[in-house]
């Protein structure tokens, strides 16, 4: 009895691996997006998972009724603007702002969004048709593929590979693009950027609105596979967070690695030892982290 | 020279913090706080004293927050974990019956085991001094059984015993004497806690109180000897993330906790008039203005507690301890250059708001009339709040987070109201408006009055004060 | 012997490649004042760190009245007595003038928080205690009628006074001064030489690092010269001033 219940848990591994992949990947854009917005302020955005969040209802909302070429450019629009909002109240203290402040004013724009999004769209699920789907008596219904033991959703392939795509575009535009030098330029020594004339405000506006872009991108492939709800960002937002420190804060690669290692690792203790706390295995993990890696991450920072 | 004129009217805008009429200033606070204390119930309708009595519970969260965001400067965002901690822990002492076999067990261990905490803590004795002290402490505990010596009798006793042992071990007399009363109290705690519990079959939930503030401090010393290593942005995340596991283990962990669908029902209302001496009683009651209910009972109770929180709260701000968390807060560098213990200190403030924040949690589960508990009552969005409320009382002023508790509390109560009513804008039903209300307030306060509302408004009234006075003076020379 | 007072074994401080403090050794006698120079970035501030406990060393011993601190924490030596001020001026800017100076008598002050919270009779005895104390401190280095200010509201000079005054009121036998006579006006800078005298003539022992060769030729009887991490020259201030490497490394530099 025992064993086969073992047998049957092991065989679910493959499954849980993907669908842990799946979610490291949307970790690994909001990592991305903590660590483009700590470079170029020193804050920590506690409204990053927001974006994830923002994206995925309204691409949900606008998916059910429109296509998905009206849909994704709006679903993005309003993450960017969302970002662009947070930007803006980070911005606004005229006294320089202490850290707690930044963080309340972070957080109370999360909370904001969070309840906006309610309001709108209400409390539960949105189910959401994924992109590449065969219609079957009226719903749109994902093609599977089978691969290696388990069954792999043409909509996880789609999370991937968007993933990749951003990834790489981001790597492009931080090295091959004077916006992206500028940015750059801000993070390693404002008062010198400010002097060379790049201006930093601007800057910091632009890092938030792509952060916020990126999250939002992240948000609309993952809807047709998680369900979209208005509280969907706080666990995306910390894993992505876990995943940034993880792989030091500011650094794109470490962050995207360790999105993925950490989708994965939650899926599999989430799906074979503890089902009812899978949600808290992530921030297990963040605390754990947190707490044995403190210095190295500060005094990396301290060193640089 | 333009320096120098810079330089004075920098040092002339500063207002002094006045040190003479400081005493008179310090006490009439807490006179308007007694007097409107013993009136309020007097006043105000059943409604309004739920609300006050929300208000109360949240000030005593947000004074214990604010002691460790506003003076001691360690942002924590998981500060409800604490507050249903304290829930919890009595609740379920309190709702789930307790077989009767283990009771004596559990009294008698809990009477040992805290009568030798506190001998410890007060004698510092070594090894042979203790053994000495365990088995005076027997021979109190003989001594109590004995069913026609009243408790006076007996503390002096103790008192008495303790001080002679004092005297030949050589310790100080004065603190054995201090651990004989601490004896005595612990014994007849432990007495009137066997009693108690095997006649209602559950503990009593003061009991829960005691226990839930225990287990407090073990869980916050554990989790903040480690957590407050880190700074800014990932101490707050860790807070947070301790704040949502503590969450997550309300909802899932059923078979204790009721879990998110059912929650702890039938807590019985905390009882406190049947405890306290009858002239206390009386004056309650004059004040009252008659015999005073178990909901106006509750009301007292509550704002009892707050009234202490505040008492310690100013006393540790204005005292060496607090003196020294305000320097962590400023300069961590500086602080442990002038001898600090900087980490000590953090733990310590951390753990003494968490068990504020844990009676604060027990007062909630035991809410006369209610009796309920539920984990949405201690989630990160509550933890929130409570930042809110100390935000806007504004950060290091206990009185100020008093104001801000009440703020928030009635601005919750009315958009409760506005629901009531069903409004709809453009054709949106306008439900669950709190998180854009409170997200709104605290990206506001934060703008534009960093220091919060009542400091921001105090600095503006002097400012208008002064540029009166100014332009006075002006028109009294032309 | 006990008559050193600080004393420090072949300390090196890194900062990942970069040696900021490199095998130095010296020592500073009970009753000294010595001053530590050396031109900007040789790691006279590092070194500072160092011997208060602020920053671990990593390698090399520091021994403090003859007992070794490398593995003690910040708080500890400043209860073996040790006080210091900041190049950056580090007051504690929520507090008043007299609140400040009252946390410096943390190392001699012994009540907890329940003493506070209750307010025992410990508390009310040793709060006088400490009130008299920072008010001493407060009327030595002349500050006395702006003690109820807040202190960030002071001037820059002022707040360098109030640091010194913190910083004495924690009974030290040692003092670190972190160029205490950096942004100050001339008049300030001779006020602050007088007051230094004194605190030496009560017997405390200081350790500073300045930049003006003037007032640390003034007041020192002895000096060390670090550059680039390195101890290049140690003796009197005639002699420090006359060492060909010095003048090199240091007062070539001034001169350019
Ligand atoms: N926290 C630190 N991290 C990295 N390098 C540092 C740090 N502190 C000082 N340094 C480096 O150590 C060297 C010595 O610095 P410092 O002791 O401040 O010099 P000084 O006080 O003599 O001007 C400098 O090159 C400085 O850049
Ligand atoms: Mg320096």
């Amino acid at each position: 009895m025992s064993v086969g219940l073992s047998v049957d848990l092991l065989a679910q591994v493959p499954q849980l691996v993907i669908s842990g992949f799946t979610r490291g990947c949307i970790y690994a854009i909001v990592a991305v997006g903590f660590s483009i917005i700590y470079n170029s302020t020193q804050v920590i955005n506690f409204a990053q998972g927001e974006f994830v969040m923002i994206g995925a209802v309204v691409a949900a909302v606008l998916l059910s009724k429109t296509s998905l070429l009206v849909a994704f450019p709006t679903a993005v629009a309003a993450g960017c603007l969302a970002g662009a909002v947070v930007a803006l109240f980070v911005l606004l203290p005229l006294k320089r702002a202490s850290v707690v402040s930044l963080i309340i004013i972070t957080i109370g724009t999360s909370i904001m969004f969070r309840g906006l999004a309610q309001l709108l769209w209400g409390e539960a699920a949105i189910p959401a048709p994924p992109f590449t789907g065969v219609v079957v008596q009226g719903y749109v219904e994902d093609r599977e593929f089978h691969f290696l033991g388990a069954y792999i959703r043409a909509q996880e392939l789609w999370v991937m590979g968007v993933t990749a795509l951003l990834v790489v575009g981001m790597h492009i535009f931080f090295r091959r693009t004077i916006l992206g030098q500028a940015m750059r330029a801000c993070a390693i020594n404002q008062l010198g950027a400010r002097i060379v004339g790049i201006n930093v405000r601007r800057m910091i506006m632009a890092s938030f609105v792509m952060a916020a872009g990126l999250g939002a991108v992240a948000g609309v492939v993952v809807s047709p596979v998680f369900y979209a709800k208005c509280n969907m960002g706080t666990a995306l937002g910390l894993g992505g967070f876990c995943a940034a420190v993880l792989g030091g804060l500011g650094n794109f690669a470490g962050g995207v690695a360790a999105g993925i290692i950490l989708g994965i690792v939650e899926s599999l203790t989430g799906g074979l030892l503890w089902s009812d706390y899978k949600d808290a295995v992530a921030f297990v993990i963040l605390l754990v982290i947190l707490l044995l890696r403190p210095e190295g991450v500060l005094r990396r920072r301290a060193e640089a | 020279m333009k320096d120098s004129e810079r330089r004075g009217t920098h040092t002339e805008k500063a207002i002094p913090v006045r040190k003479k009429n400081l005493q008179l200033l310090n006490i009439l606070p807490f006179a308007v706080f007694l007097a409107c204390y013993a009136f309020a119930p007097r006043v105000v309708n059943d409604a309004q004293l739920t609300t006050i009595i929300y208000i109360g519970i949240y000030a005593l969260l947000a004074v214990g927050l604010n002691l460790l965001m506003g003076y001691a400067g360690q942002v924590s965002l998981g500060h409800a974990a604490f507050f249903g901690v304290g829930a919890y822990t009595s609740g379920i002492l309190t709702a789930k019956p307790i077989a009767n076999e283990v009771i004596p067990g559990v009294s008698a261990g809990v009477g040992v085991i805290s009568a030798v905490a506190a001998l410890l803590l007060l004698t510092k004795p070594s090894g042979w001094k203790l053994a000495v002290g365990i088995s005076l402490l027997v021979a109190l505990g003989w001594l109590h059984n004995l069913p026609n010596l009243i408790p006076v009798l007996c503390a002096a006793c103790a008192v008495a015993v303790m001080g002679i042992f004092g005297l030949m071990a050589k310790l100080q007399w004065m603190r054995t004497c201090l651990s004989g009363v601490v004896l005595t109290l612990v014994a007849n705690l432990s007495k009137w806690f066997l009693k108690g519990t095997l006649e209602r079959g559950s503990a009593s939930p003061w009991t829960g109180l005691l226990v839930g503030v225990f287990l407090t401090a073990v869980i916050s010393y554990l989790i903040g000897s480690q957590v407050l290593r880190l700074k800014g942005h990932y101490l707050a995340m860790a807070t947070l993330a301790f704040g949502i596991i503590v969450e997550i283990v309300f909802r899932q962990w059923t078979s204790v906790t009721g879990g998110s669908s059912d929650g702890i029902f039938n807590i019985p209302s905390i009882q406190f008039f049947s405890y306290i001496p009858g002239f206390l009683r009386r004056l309650y009651e004059a004040a009252a203005g008659g015999s005073v209910d178990l909901r106006t009972q509750y009301y007292y109770l509550v704002w009892a507690f707050v009234f202490i929180a505040i008492v310690l709260a100013v006393n540790i701000v204005r005292s060496r301890v607090g003196r020294a968390f305000r320097a962590v807060h400023s300069s961590e560098q500086a602080a442990a250059s002038l001898g600090v213990d900087t980490a000590r200190y953090k733990v310590q403030v951390f753990v003494l708001s968490a068990c504020m924040a844990s009676v604060a949690g027990t007062l909630h589960a035991h809410n006369a009339g209610i009796g309920y508990i539920h984990p949405s009552e201690f989630g990160f969005i509550v933890s929130v709040e409570l930042v809110v409320m100390v935000v806007l009382g504004g950060m290091a002023s206990v009185w100020g987070s008093l104001f801000g508790a009440a703020a928030i509390q009635t601005l919750k109560d009315r958009l409760l109201d506005l629901e009531k009513t069903n409004p709809e804008f453009w054709g949106l039903k306008l439900q669950g408006l709190d998180p854009i209300v409170f997200g709104a307030v605290l990206i506001v306060v934060m703008i534009v009055l960093p220091q919060g509302l009542v400091r921001g408004f105090s600095d503006g009234v002097a400012l208008l004060w002064r540029s009166a006075r100014r332009s006075g003076r002006q028109q009294g020379v032309n | 012997m006990s008559d050193v007072l600080v004393e420090t074994r072949s300390v090196t401080r890194k900062f990942g490649g970069l040696v900021a403090v490199d095998q130095v050794d010296f020592q500073v006698r009970r009753g000294q004042t010595k001053a530590l120079i050396g031109p900007n970035g040789a790691g006279k501030t590092t070194l500072l760190n160092l011997l208060s406990g602020l920053l671990p060393a990593s390698s090399g011993d520091i021994l403090i009245r003859g007992r070794s601190v490398v593995r003690c924490a910040a708080h500890e030596i400043a209860g073996l007595g040790l006080a210091r001020t900041f190049q950056n001026v580090q007051l504690f800017e929520n507090m008043t003038v007299k609140e400040n100076v009252m946390v410096g008598c943390h190392p001699w002050s012994r009540q907890g928080i329940a003493s506070g919270a209750l307010r025992w009779i410990g508390h009310w005895r040793e709060e006088k205690l400490i009130e008299e104390e920072a008010e001493r401190q407060l009327d030595f280095v002349g500050l006395s009628d702006l003690a109820d200010f807040p202190a960030h509201s002071l001037p820059f000079g002022k707040q360098r006074m109030l640091e010194i005054a913190r910083a004495l009121a924690s009974r030290p036998q040692v003092l670190l001064l972190d160029e205490p006579a950096s942004g100050l006006s001339t008049r300030e800078t001779s006020e602050l030489a007088s007051l230094l005298r004194q605190i030496s003539a009560r017997g405390i022992t200081i350790l500073l690092v300045d930049h003006d060769m003037q007032f640390v030729m003034d007041i020192s009887d002895e000096v060390v010269v670090l550059d680039q991490g390195k101890k290049i020259a140690e003796g009197t201030p005639d002699e420090v001033q006359s060492n060909p490497r010095v003048i090199a490394a240091y007062l070539g530099v001034e001169a350019k």
